[in-house]
């Protein structure tokens, strides 16, 4: 699992996710996802195409990572999502919280 | 047979002297046959040659006589006129010729006239010497002109030969007379001379007899009279009183010899021969032949044995030195052989210390090359051959040992191998586990092994193709190889799958395995049995209802290295019981060549209902002994009996059909298992697990990925709170296919814990903030699975999950 954040433009922050997150990987993923939190108020977007898998803790942290994002008024986009894993997002409802693109 | 013919010696020897013998005889007897032959013809002619002497003698005595009376004839004529003077005529005569013992002159009564009318004038030798004179011619007894001699002559015309007589009133001597008449000029008789001559003279002299003592001669007057009678000459008085022998019939007839009667007649009619005849007991040459001059028959006897005594002397004397010289013969070839035959005994001595394993003894050199050396040579280089293989046979029994010790350890490591304790886990001591290996060699293909991993007990049965060392050493691999298989794989087919392909890794022998692995779920009794070629196992009811599995006919391990291998499902009643085994049973062999055979098992086992595993492998055991009865066995003997819950099942009544029957094949049910701790990295097996089952079930990658996803979840749930702190705890995945459904069970033995209701229901719907962190994963479950139940049993959780695979 491997998580690159670029910056995009001035104020967007894309982080390339790839690999699979389940729960050997998922404290480094979380890891890395707090960086995200340094920058308030930038556009975060999660690049997913390259993420094979997500498990529930996982999801749980993209769900920490949005309520924190959600109190600075910010916003999540994620691209890329596989179709399985864009499934996932629907049936969990992460559809309704998540900018999918 | 006689002790001469026990050795080669003494034979050899008697042989030689026995031939030598014969032909001796042989050649003895024919010459002296033969010369006993010649001898007797030779002796004839002697005969003949005496006789012809003798017959030469008897005619010129006569002759003599003859002759003297003719010269008497003219001197007498002169005188004619002078009677007076015929007596001095007659003394000259006599005293001229010495043959003759008595002479006269006879004159025909009236020649002369006056007192000479009747005139005769007789003179003969007396006894000693001295001429006597006999005037008989006025003896009127004596009557001179009829006397044989004057009337005979008269008649005859001629001088002739009297008979023998005794001249008594004449000479007194046995006598023959000549008697010749005289005649004048007018052929009127004048007078008749006579001279005597003495019988005596013709006798033959022994000297002339001197060859042959014992010889004698008879001379036979013309008329049959014996001059000389045959028995005189037996006395060797040279001048023997003889008297005259009469007619030789009569005088024969006397004597008692007839056999010379025949000879006598034959001599009277002129004939003249030579023949062998009996005389007086003796065996006789004799031999005549007519004196012609007078009438008479001379014939010589000679003694056969006088003759032959020579050649029977001459042959005892030869027979002796035969004799003599067969014995030098004997004693000499009797040593020559022996000495011959000498080396013969030098090689015996050496082949018996040959034989008692001395193989450097020494044969003698010979100088000589002949038949023995040769048999010496033939010898020797037996004796090195014989040295050579020894030394060799030897060296191979020695390693052939060498082996045999190694083979008997590789048996004791190969029995090492083999599990004999067979302990399963307490809370399962109702499942009963039990089996033997007879092997039929040192070391056998036999294999049979058993691993219990939670609540399955894995066992496997196998056979090995072929027998002794090859069959072991690939008998070993295959139980490291199940080993290793049993210990990672769940399910039989796959036990077996791994096992078929780990073989290729490293198996170029060609040699295959038989073997049947089962799974048996402890708890549930739920078996799956995965049979690569091997023999159909037995299950027994306690009700002793007994019949064989019929099981998917995959092909034995190690033919096709991707073979895809089937396994069968079915449930066992409680108190089933199960026989595995391998060929070793059906086909045990009786000495009639019979098979033991499935049906002959069937039947044992099935007066076997109720029996423990271990007591029902014995009583197998004792019958297939008994069966086989001594013949040697000829094949390894596995026998492995599992018995599931004994003593929790009642006895239930026969039922109309089997318990269980082999499952259709569209509802053939694939139960897989997975086994993992409670240890995150163990999750990856599931994942592999997951891969395998939806390939198999041809799943697509979206129902892949979610059941992968829904089953994570599950199971991560079920590390994270099922076990508490406890590490290293079992969790098992347990998948079946339902129709187009996959059914999948999570199990573990952990504390009470319902994942469905513990986690409360993840809200979708509402915002991120509202959102509660936990129960996601449970939301992920329900959501991706099609149906979820929870279900708490004997101890353990169980989350039946369900997916539908196909449209």
């Amino acid at each position: 699992m491997e998580v690159k954040i670029l910056l995009e433009g001035r104020t967007s922050l894309v982080a390339h996710v790839s690999g699979r997150i389940d729960n050997t990987t998922v404290k480094d993923f979380e890891q890395e996802i707090q960086k995200l939190f340094d920058h308030p108020g930038f556009k975060i977007t999660l690049e997913m195409s390259g993420t094979e898998y997500i498990n529930s803790s996982g999801l749980r942290v993209l769900l920490i990572l949005r309520k924190l994002v959600a109190a600075n008024e910010g916003q999540v986009i994620v691209r890329g999502l596989s179709a399985d894993l864009r499934h996932v997002f629907e049936i969990t409802g992460f559809d309704k919280i998540f900018d999918l693109r | 047979m006689p002790k001469i013919f026990a050795s080669l010696r003494s034979r050899l020897t008697f042989y030689l002297l026995f031939s030598v013998g014969a032909v001796a005889t042989i050649v003895i007897g024919v010459t002296y046959r033969g010369m006993s032959l010649d001898l007797e013809d030779k002796t004839g002619r002697y005969a003949t040659l005496l006789l012809t002497n003798m017959r030469g003698k008897t005619e010129g005595r006569l002759r003599q006589i003859e002759s003297a009376v003719y010269q008497f004839l003219p001197e007498w004529q002169e005188y004619i006129d002078r009677p007076d003077s015929m007596e001095m005529l007659l003394e000259r005569m006599l005293a001229r010729t010495p043959h003759v013992v008595g002479s006269g002159i006879s004159f025909r009564p009236g020649y002369y006239s006056g007192d000479k009318a009747r005139y005769m004038v007789y003179v003969y030798r007396g006894p000693e010497g001295l001429l006597r004179s006999v005037d008989l011619s006025n003896d009127m007894v004596y009557d001179y002109p009829n006397q044989f001699w004057f009337r005979n002559a008269v008649n005859y015309g001629r001088g002739m030969w009297s008979e023998p007589f005794f001249d008594k009133g004449g000479c007194n001597y046995e006598i023959v007379t000549y008697s010749l008449p005289l005649y004048d000029d007018q052929m009127k008789l004048i007078a008749v001379c006579t001279a005597d001559l003495l019988i005596n003279a013709l006798q033959q002299r022994p000297e002339d007899m001197r060859p042959y003592p014992g010889s004698y001669s008879f001379i036979l007057s013309g008329k049959g009279n014996f001059v000389i009678t045959p028995d005189t000459a037996t006395s060797n008085h040279h001048h023997a009183k003889i008297s005259t022998g009469g007619h030789y019939r009569s005088y024969l007839e006397a004597q008692g010899n007839r056999t010379l009667i025949p000879i006598c007649e034959k001599m009277v009619n002129g004939m003249a021969q030579s023949e062998v005849v009996n005389s007086f007991g003796s065996k006789m040459i004799a031999t005549y032949a007519p004196v012609e001059r007078m009438g008479w028959s001379v014939c010589t006897l000679i003694p056969y044995d006088s003759i032959s005594e020579d050649l029977g002397q001459m042959t005892f004397k030869l027979l002796m030195w035969i004799v003599f010289s067969l014995l030098v013969l004997g004693t000499l070839s009797y040593y020559i052989v022996q000495r011959s035959l000498r080396p013969l005994g030098v090689l015996q001595e050496a082949a018996l210390k040959i034989a008692q394993g001395d193989f450097d003894v020494e044969l003698p050199r010979r100088k000589r090359r002949d038949e023995i050396s040769s048999l010496r040579d033939s010898f020797a280089s037996m004796q090195r051959s014989l040295k050579r293989y020894t030394k060799r046979l030897t060296e191979e029994t020695r390693k052939q040992q060498a082996v045999e010790s190694e083979l008997c350890l590789a048996k004791e490591i190969q029995n090492k191998q083999l599990v004999t304790k067979f302990i399963l886990p307490e809370k399962y001591s109702d499942v009963q586990l039990q089996a033997k290996l007879k092997t039929a060699q040192e070391v056998g293909g036999d294999f049979y092994d058993y691993m219990v991993r939670d609540k399955y007990l894995i066992f496997a049965v196998g056979d090995v193709a072929g027998k002794g060392v090859p069959a072991a050493l690939l008998m070993s691999v295959t139980l490291t190889l199940f080993r290793v298989a049993a210990a990672r794989c769940d399910s039989p087919e796959e036990i077996v799958c791994k096992m078929n392909s780990d073989f290729f890794l490293s198996n170029e022998t060609g040699l295959f395995v038989t073997m049947l692995c089962g799974v048996l779920n402890m708890d549930t009794g739920e078996l799956a049995i995965c049979s690569a070629g091997h023999n159909p196992p037995m299950r027994l009811l306690p009700e002793g209802v007994c019949m064989m599995l019929n099981l998917e006919p995959n092909f034995p391990l190690a033919v096709f290295e991707d073979y895809d291998y089937k396994c069968d499902r079915f449930s066992l009643a409680p108190g089933t019981l199960l026989l595995f085994y391998t060929d070793g049973l059906t086909e045990a062999m009786n000495d009639q060549q019979c098979q033991f055979g499935e049906e002959r098992a069937l039947k044992i086992l099935s007066g076997c209902g109720g029996l423990s595993a271990d007591d029902l492998l014995s009583t197998l055991e004792t019958e297939v002994s008994a069966f086989t009865a001594g013949v040697p066995q000829s094949d390894d003997l596995t026998l492995l009996a599992i018995k599931y819950k004994e003593g929790s099942a009642e006895v239930r009544k026969p039922v109309a059909r089997p318990v269980f029957t082999p499952v259709p094949e569209e509802q053939q049910v694939m139960t897989d298992y997975l086994c993992i701790t409670n240890d995150l990295n163990d999750i990856s097996q599931l994942h592999d697990f997951v891969e395998k089952i939806c390939v198999q079930a041809n799943v697509d990658s979206s129902r892949t990925f979610q059941l992968n996803m829904a089953l994570e979840e599950a199971v991560v749930n079920v590390m994270n709170y099922a076990y508490a702190e406890a590490q290293g705890q079992p969790i098992l995945l347990e998948t079946r296919r339902e129709g187009d459904m996959l059914v999948f069970n999570l199990i573990d033995q952990g504390a009470a814990f319902n994942p469905l209701a513990e986690a409360p229901e993840a809200d979708t719907h509402s915002e991120a903030e509202d959102r509660p962190v936990g129960g996601l994963g449970v939301l992920l479950v329900r959501q991706l699975m099609d149906e979820v139940s929870y279900e708490r049993r004997e101890e353990k959780n169980i989350l039946c999950m369900k997916k539908k695979i196909s449209d």
